[in-house]
């Protein structure tokens, strides 16, 4: 770039080839102006003026200057290095002179940081393994290892201090006393050695005859300061050396103590003692778990054993019950058949109406409940061995009226076969009123019209019931539809005509009756938890007023006593009670007339209305 | 003594403004960097003030200026070294007043429950002092040196008086120097020395603009070869921060007024109050455009929250920015200066902050030409420059500084006029520019403008009068370029003489090389040699001043 600034032509055609320069006059009269005294060309230029001189001699002196400070590291290197001093053995460090191998001799403490490290340098590289080992030198490194050693210790400030304050070099006798001289010349130098010790810098020095009384008297305080401070750290580094020897023969007896055979025979016979002590102990302990172990496993098995007894008799009694059964259902059918043998009492060319059949089968059953095996097998056994029908019908009058005469059987319900009752074929007339009389007794006002929905009611209600249980039957019926309830032989007689088909249920009803269910079921799912309030609010509402209430699907009464002594129980034996027995046990025999199931709804119930009313206050 | 190899220098580098102070020191990094005050503060109050037995500086005695304004002394360093009848004491605001001791001017205040008098530099000494415990507390050793910075029109007996209290508070005074050379100073410091050699001399020309709290200071200084020179001084005492304080605090006087019908105007208290706040509005309208001004009980127990937006704020200050300009294009004019010479704007003092007093002054200099700069915290810079010093002369002894700050040394002729050399395309290349302190040495490399050429032609020329942009050799020289163009007045006016090489080596375009010296000696002797560096063939003239 400058040189496109600076690019220089030839001399115009006018120029006199003779000359090599024309001069035609000075540059104007410069202005006399104050530099600022600040920054180093500032002290570049104080520098050449205060010496006089010019540029060119300035830069000359400060080369020769750069050149002074390199010759003095020069020399340094070229400090002899005495065959003894080359030979050194580098185990033998603490004996060795480390300003010598860094051939720092003549500056010992007074040495710079820098001049130690250019020095250490110089000595590495002149003898560094590597280099000797080109040279064809033998693999000695010995050297080496010392300059290392020697640098490791003076570049540590705290190193080489310990190595100054021993630096044997030195000459550090105080001068004698009788000494002649001048005072200042002798004792200058040495209180100038003693400084290099001092933490506290700068040290005052000795000074001459004309230093005023005041520094002198500061002078010496100082140095007193000095000597105190080194006998404290004496002291401290006496205590370091007790330390350590404490701690050095601490380890030479731990030392013996761990290697000693007898001390490690003992402690192996203790250890053993210890450990059969401990294997006893630990034997004992399981000895006896292991018996607790073998106790209740006996006590297992004994107990599977007993259930498994009990088991097989249960089995048997259910066998026995099931045999009992069968044969009571055996004897019943060959009761029947003996029936349909004699014709239903009707004499043998003349079939009997279907509804006699029907009315004689149902009656028959409702006697063979009555009837023990025994009995039965007696009636069976009776009317086996007659073949005529007057008799198997008075065989089964007999049987009927002893039921009757016993109490058993209400007199009403045998018709059939009643004792005055006369024969069928003999008495048609009789007959026909007997069934005209049935008739006129279904035809009474007594048995109300069946409503569609108590039909589908019962069906579903003998579907849900297994045979015989009739009272639920008829209470469900009852509950559900809301009409007063029916008798059994009401539900019965039903039941078979519903099964029979006899009664068809009108095609209109069943609509409505799905029609009903339908929408009863989507108000349930649509509205359940409203529904279920509803009612509960009832309930609560009324064992609020009454005390204790019957409510709509509870038809168990609750006298207030009752209700009492139920509470009462309650309380004495709580969910967390736990004593002999069942606690819903104790909680019935508490309660008056009311069985432990009873007393189990009962407190789900209220347990129920409680909840109810909870929700309904929050909301 | 003995063992100087670990003896610790801590050096300060110390500013004592009018308002504030700072105390600089260099870091580890080799970076200046100013030390805060046991209160945190890096800005030291420059007060004195005195309650009960307790005597306060510092951010401390701020604290009580409210409660103490009476026994609190501001603005007392313009005082030192000057006669009674000397002093302008109505820049006092509010705090204590000058009376005469003798001629001398002193403060009368209440200490130890009786009336005392302190002279101005006693009470400079006492400020000192704590500045210097405060500089010990933060070094953890004892300071022992000190660069002291001063204004420019410090005149000698104040430099004296200033030095002399200084020492009295217990520091060792390596040097005092002026604030803006302070200040240039720690700009230069961050340029390498390699940067200097030869003919890289990154001469410029600088305009320092020190907007202080209570004064403006225009100096045009000339930077050669690392040597600085101060061209042209201005100061004007009335126009600093303070002034535009004083717009703030009449614009919310007034506010105040309006809304409550209350006139301060006559209420010393509310009036500090307010200054106070203003203070921190100003600052706060450097950086963003609204700022709000809140003075709890202002006067009759009402509280005062207004606020003021920045376009307001220069509106309200045109007329100020207007005489700073004024200031700086007088200051150019009657020293023959030009604000095309002006290389580098340079921004000092606090109220140097305000953005649009920067605006202002890049539309008054070519910004093609002039740097805007401020590089650096413009409360801190001159305290930094003052440190830098500090480090450089901290290990010469007391004989060798004051025999290098000697008039003889510093006093020395400058180049009048740029001297340089017309090239092949008839351009002038300054060697060397105008007001550059002699002796003078310079070297150039010029070539050869086409292949074998055997005959170099080296005329030799005074530049203009104006004083232009030395050209340089750095890579930057595009720019040159084109502000050579831009100064029509630059021009070649007197031929010294002409110097001619012949018989060179044949080379190639670009490839001969000669090198052209000058030297200008403190006897403005001219020595000009021009010399090809294979051949060694040479040609070597000396120019009398008298020829």
């Amino acid at each position: 770039m400058s040189q496109s600034h600076l690019v220089l032509g030839v001399p115009p055609s006018s120029w006199d080839e003779s000359l090599s320069f024309k001069i035609h006059c000075g540059i104007s009269e410069g202005v006399i102006r104050n530099i600022e005294p600040v920054g180093r060309y500032f002290l570049a230029h104080a520098r050449r003026k205060l010496n006089n001189h010019s540029f060119s001699e300035d830069e000359h002196i400060q080369a020769e200057a750069n050149a002074k400070k390199l010759e003095v590291i020069h020399d340094e290197d070229s400090e002899d290095e005495t065959p003894e001093l080359l030979s050194r053995d580098p185990k033998d460090w603490k004996e060795q002179d480390h300003y010598a191998i860094l051939g720092l001799s003549k500056y010992r403490w007074e040495a710079t940081d820098e001049q130690i490290k250019q020095a250490h340098r110089k000595k590495v590289l002149k003898h560094h393994p590597d280099k000797k080992a080109s040279s064809g030198n033998t693999n000695d490194d010995g050297f080496f290892k010392c300059i290392q050693k020697a640098y490791e210790i003076l570049s540590d400030p705290v190193k080489r201090r310990q190595f100054d304050s021993v630096d044997e070099a030195i000459d550090d006798t105080p001068p004698s006393a009788k000494a002649k001289g001048d005072f200042f010349e002798i004792y200058s130098p040495v209180f100038e050695r003693e400084a290099r010790f001092s933490n506290k810098t700068p040290v005052p020095m000795l000074g001459d005859i004309n230093t005023i009384k005041s520094e002198v008297e500061a002078f010496y305080d100082f140095c007193r300061d000095d000597k105190r401070y080194i006998e404290r750290k004496n002291k401290a580094e006496r205590a370091r050396y007790k330390k350590e020897d404490n701690i050095r023969l601490r380890k030479i007896i731990d030392q013996a103590l761990s290697l000693d055979p007898r001390i490690q025979k003992f402690k192996q016979e203790e250890k053993a003692a210890k450990e059969a002590k401990k294997k006893e102990k630990e034997d004992a302990i399981k000895n006896a778990k292991e018996a607790a172990q073998r106790a209740a496993e006996e006590e297992r098995l004994k107990k599977e054993q007993a259930e498994a007894e009990a088991k097989l008799k249960q089995q048997e009694e259910k066998k026995e019950k099931a045999n009992k059964k069968k044969m009571i259902r055996n004897e019943r059918k060959s009761i029947k058949t003996h029936l349909k043998t004699h014709n239903y009492f009707y004499p043998p060319n003349e079939p009997p109406p279907l509804d006699v059949i029907e009315m004689q089968l149902s009656e028959l059953d409702f006697l063979f409940e009555k009837l023990s095996l025994e009995d039965l097998q007696n009636v069976r056994k009776q009317l086996d061995s007659t073949q005529d029908r007057h008799d198997a019908n008075q065989i089964l009058v007999k049987e009927a009226s002893r039921l009757v005469s016993s109490g058993v059987l209400p007199m009403d319900s045998v018709k059939y076969f009643k004792s005055d009752s006369i024969d069928v074929t003999e008495n048609r007339e009789q007959k026909t009123t007997d069934i005209e009389e049935h008739k006129v007794i279904e035809e009474t006002p007594k048995e109300r019209p069946w409503e569609v929905e108590e039909i589908s009611l019962l069906i579903k209600a003998a579907n849900k019931f297994p045979g015989g249980s009739l009272n639920r039957i008829s209470e469900y019926v009852a509950d559900h539809s809301g009409l007063p309830s029916r008798t059994n032989e009401e539900l019965i007689k039903k039941s078979k005509e519903v099964q029979k088909g006899t009664i068809a249920l009108d095609e209109n009803d069943v609509r409505k009756l799905q029609h009903q269910k339908k929408h009863a079921d989507t108000r349930i799912t649509e509205h359940p938890s409203m529904r279920e309030a509803t009612i509960d609010y009832d309930a609560i509402a009324a064992s609020t007023v009454n005390g204790s209430s019957t409510s709509a699907n509870n038809t168990n009464t609750w006298a207030p006593a009752q209700q009492a002594q139920l509470e009462r129980a309650l309380q004495a034996y709580p969910p967390s009670w736990k004593g002999e027995g069942d606690r819903w046990d104790k909680i019935a025999e508490a309660v008056e007339n009311k069985t432990k199931k009873e007393c189990k709804l009962r407190v789900k119930y209220l347990a129920e209305q409680v909840k109810a009313k909870k929700a309904a206050q929050s909301t | 003594m003995p063992s100087a190899t670990d003896s610790k220098k801590s050096i300060i580098g110390l500013r004592i403004g009018q308002s504030y102070s700072s105390i600089a020191i260099i870091n580890k990094d080799g970076r200046a960097d100013c030390i805060a005050n046991e209160d945190g503060e890096r800005q030291i109050p420059t007060l004195v003030a005195f309650a009960g037995e307790e005597e306060l500086a510092g951010t401390q005695a701020k604290a009580l200026l409210l409660s103490n304004s009476k026994n609190t002394i501001s603005q007392f360093r313009n005082f030192i070294g000057k006669s009674f009848a000397e002093c302008n004491s109505s820049v006092i605001k509010g705090t204590a007043q000058l009376v005469d001791k003798d001629g001398i001017p002193a403060y009368s205040v209440e200490f130890m429950n009786q009336e005392s008098i302190f002279t101005v530099q006693e009470i400079t000494t006492k400020y000192i002092t704590s500045l210097r415990e405060s500089a010990e507390n933060f070094l953890g050793q004892p300071v022992t040196g000190v660069v002291l910075a001063i204004p420019t029109y410090f005149t000698d007996s104040q430099r004296l008086a200033l030095k002399d209290a200084t020492e009295k508070a217990g520091l060792r005074v390596l040097q005092l120097i002026n604030e803006p050379t302070a200040a240039i100073l720690t700009y230069e410091s961050g340029i390498k020395s390699e940067e200097y050699n030869n003919n890289l001399h990154n001469d410029r020309t600088a305009l320092i603009l020190d907007l202080g709290s209570d004064s403006l200071d225009v100096t045009v200084m000339s930077i050669r070869s690392g040597m600085f020179t101060i061209l042209a001084t201005t100061h004007d005492p009335d126009l600093g921060g303070a002034a535009f304080d004083d717009l703030l605090v009449n614009h919310f006087v007034n506010e105040f007024k309006r809304k409550t019908q209350i006139d301060i105007l006559q209420n010393k208290r509310a009036l500090v109050k307010l200054r106070n706040a203003v203070e921190i509005t100003k600052k706060t309208l450097s950086s963003s455009s609204t700022s709000p001004c809140s003075v709890e009980s202002l006067a009759d127990g009402i509280d005062f929250h207004g606020s003021i937006n920045r376009t307001r704020f220069e509106i309200m200050s045109n007329k100020l920015f207007t005489r700073i300009l004024d200031v700086i294009s007088n200051t150019l004019k009657e020293n023959n200066l030009d604000t095309q010479l002006i290389d580098e704007v340079i921004l000092v003092g606090g109220a140097s902050r305000i953005p649009k007093l920067q605006s202002k002054l890049r539309d008054t200099f070519n910004n093609t030409i002039t740097v805007i700069r401020q590089d650096f915290e413009p409360d801190e810079v001159v305290a930094y420059g003052c440190a830098f010093q500090g480090d450089l002369i901290g290990d010469l002894d007391d004989q060798m500084i004051s025999d290098s700050i000697d008039s003889s040394v510093t006093l020395v002729p400058h180049l009048s006029k740029p001297i340089g050399i017309l090239n092949a395309e008839n351009n002038f290349v300054v060697i060397i520019p105008g007001n550059t302190p002699l002796p003078a040495r310079r070297i150039f490399q010029s070539s050869n403008m086409f292949d074998d050429q055997k005959k170099f032609y080296v005329p030799i020329w005074e530049g203009d009068i104006i004083v232009p942009k030395p050209s340089s050799q750095t890579d930057n020289n595009l720019e040159n370029d084109s502000t050579l163009q831009e100064r029509p007045n630059l021009s070649p006016v007197k031929l010294l003489a002409e110097l001619v090489l012949t018989d060179l080596p044949e080379k190639k375009i670009n490839e001969l090389k000669v090198d052209i010296t000058i030297e200008i000696d403190i006897n403005q002797k001219c020595i000009i040699l021009a010399k090809e560096l294979t051949s060694n063939k040479s040609v070597e003239i000396e120019i009398q001043i008298t020829q």
